[in-house]
């Protein structure tokens, strides 16, 4: 820092001195550094949740203003139902040949088929499309346990096609209805049963025969890996 | 007449007769005194009647999930469990034997790679009567995959119990078979990306700026 003694002539009274400094540059450069820091930081962080921000609340809004709205009703046809979802401006799947909705927290998402649940690098590709069906476990239709899984979280740079279709799956509760969508047949499923596991516990991976069942998977506590959150629906 | 030459013959005929027939008590003795010994640990007098042999008799036995049905052992070719996956071991202890037994004591000795989820792995219980059944189970859990060793696929584990009743003893073995992966994974799939990091990494660049102002200002 720099100081200089300035004398003010004018002044009657001798012997008073002012003191100038001069702000170095730098704190100039600290400054700005500063506030681009903070601005970047809190942008960017407003910028991390929106996504999440936005879902809960557009699941809250619909939650207060329908509350009663559960599941759609089961039809013996299929045509009324196609009807009935059509009239009724209700979720249709995206893919009939492969879709599932959920109409409680508003999902409905195509769902790839044949997944390899050990193959990280392919199911990693096949999740940005939508929802993935382990390779091995069983189809809609087949007396077995069906494993879909999808992303609760995604990377801010891929909110054009955010694809966190099970980020509102903790919101599910016992007696829920699930719909899949496969060959243009409609399969109802009731939520059983919602649990928090190990990575490694792959008792639910294992296909299960003598029962439909469903079991929904993603990624727990939301934003980490540490553990993955299972929901079990049973055929109705 | 008999001349000295045959009754002193004769003589030493009925000798080694006498002495072939002492070696065989000996033999016999000796024989009767080792033999029978490890063969009689479980026989027991009760005022004079000699019950049966297996008085007291165990049955180990694991439920398979794809049969839903319990059977003495589950081979590599027969259903394999998964990590995390439950098993049912069955413990059948029968007293086949004519009298009570007052004390019965059960064993079961856990294999590696399982933790109990319920039942008990130390019975005791008394009086079980002739031809009395009771029957137990052990429900156990595999533990997770990232807890078995990464060397194997294929992990057979051998489940012992044994039961001791008064004097009695019996066991038995019942075998199930784990796999290490499932349809190719070890974990569940990785449904999710790890945020915390990233979003750690904003908050504490804003903290950073927060920081720097406010030293500029003291300054």
């Amino acid at each position: 820092m720099k100081e200089a003694i300035i004398y003010r002539a004018s002044y009657p009274k001798v012997g008073e001195v002012f003191v100038a400094r001069k702000e170095p540059k730098f704190k100039l450069n600290s400054r700005l550094l500063a506030g681009l820091l903070v601005y970047f930081g809190i942008t960017a962080t407003l910028l991390f949740l929106s996504p999440f921000v936005l879902m809960e609340a557009k699941y809250r809004l619909s939650r207060f203003i329908n509350p009663q709205k559960k599941a759609l009703p089961i039809h013996q046809s299929e045509l009324a139902e196609v009807i009935y979802l059509t009239n009724l401006k209700m979720l249709k799947p995206i893919n009939p040949q492969f879709s599932l909705i959920i109409p409680k927290i508003g999902l409905n998402s195509e769902v790839i088929a044949n997944v390899p649940a050990g193959d990280e690098n392919q199911y990693k590709q096949d999740l940005k499309q939508g929802v993935a069906h382990a390779a091995g476990s069983f189809l809609p239709g087949e007396n077995g346990s069906i494993y879909l899984f999808g992303h609760s979280t995604d990377y801010i740079w891929n909110i054009s096609r955010f694809n966190a279709v099970f980020y509102l799956l903790k919101e599910l509760s016992s007696g829920d209805q699930v719909n899949v969508f496969y060959k243009n047949q409609r399969y109802v499923y009731k939520v059983v049963e919602k649990k928090i596991t190990n990575p490694g516990d792959l008792s639910l991976l294992k296909p299960q025969t003598g029962e439909e069942k469903l079991v929904l998977q993603t990624c727990w506590p939301l934003g980490t890996n540490w553990k993955r959150m299972v929901v079990i629906a049973n055929k109705v | 007449m008999i001349s000295y030459s045959q009754s002193y013959k004769s003589r030493c005929g009925i000798i080694m007769k006498l002495k072939y027939l002492l070696t065989f008590l000996i033999l016999l003795t000796i024989g009767l005194a080792v033999g029978p010994k490890s063969a009689g640990a479980y026989v027991t007098t009760y005022y004079g009647e000699i019950p049966p042999a297996g008085l007291i008799e165990l049955y180990k036995k694991v439920k398979d999930p794809s049969a839903n049905s319990f059977v003495d052992n589950l081979g590599v070719n027969d259903y394999k469990f998964a990590p995390g996956e439950e098993i049912i071991f069955q413990i059948k202890v029968k007293n086949n034997g004519k009298i009570d037994f007052e004390n019965v004591k059960i064993a079961d000795y856990l294999p590696s790679y399982v933790e109990l989820v319920s039942g008990q792995t130390e019975i005791n219980f008394q009086d079980l009567k002739p031809d009395e059944t009771r029957d137990f189970e052990i429900k156990v859990k595999v533990v997770t995959a990232d807890k078995l060793p990464s060397q194997q696929g294929l992990y057979c584990l051998v489940n012992k119990a044994e039961v001791v009743a008064d004097n009695q003893k019996a066991e038995d073995t019942a075998q199930a078979c784990i796999e290490s992966k499932v349809l190719g994974a070890a974990v569940q799939p990785k449904a999710g990306v790890n945020l915390l990091v990233l979003g750690s990494s904003f908050l504490g660049l804003s903290s950073l700026g927060f920081l720097l102002k406010k030293k500029i200002k003291i300054n």
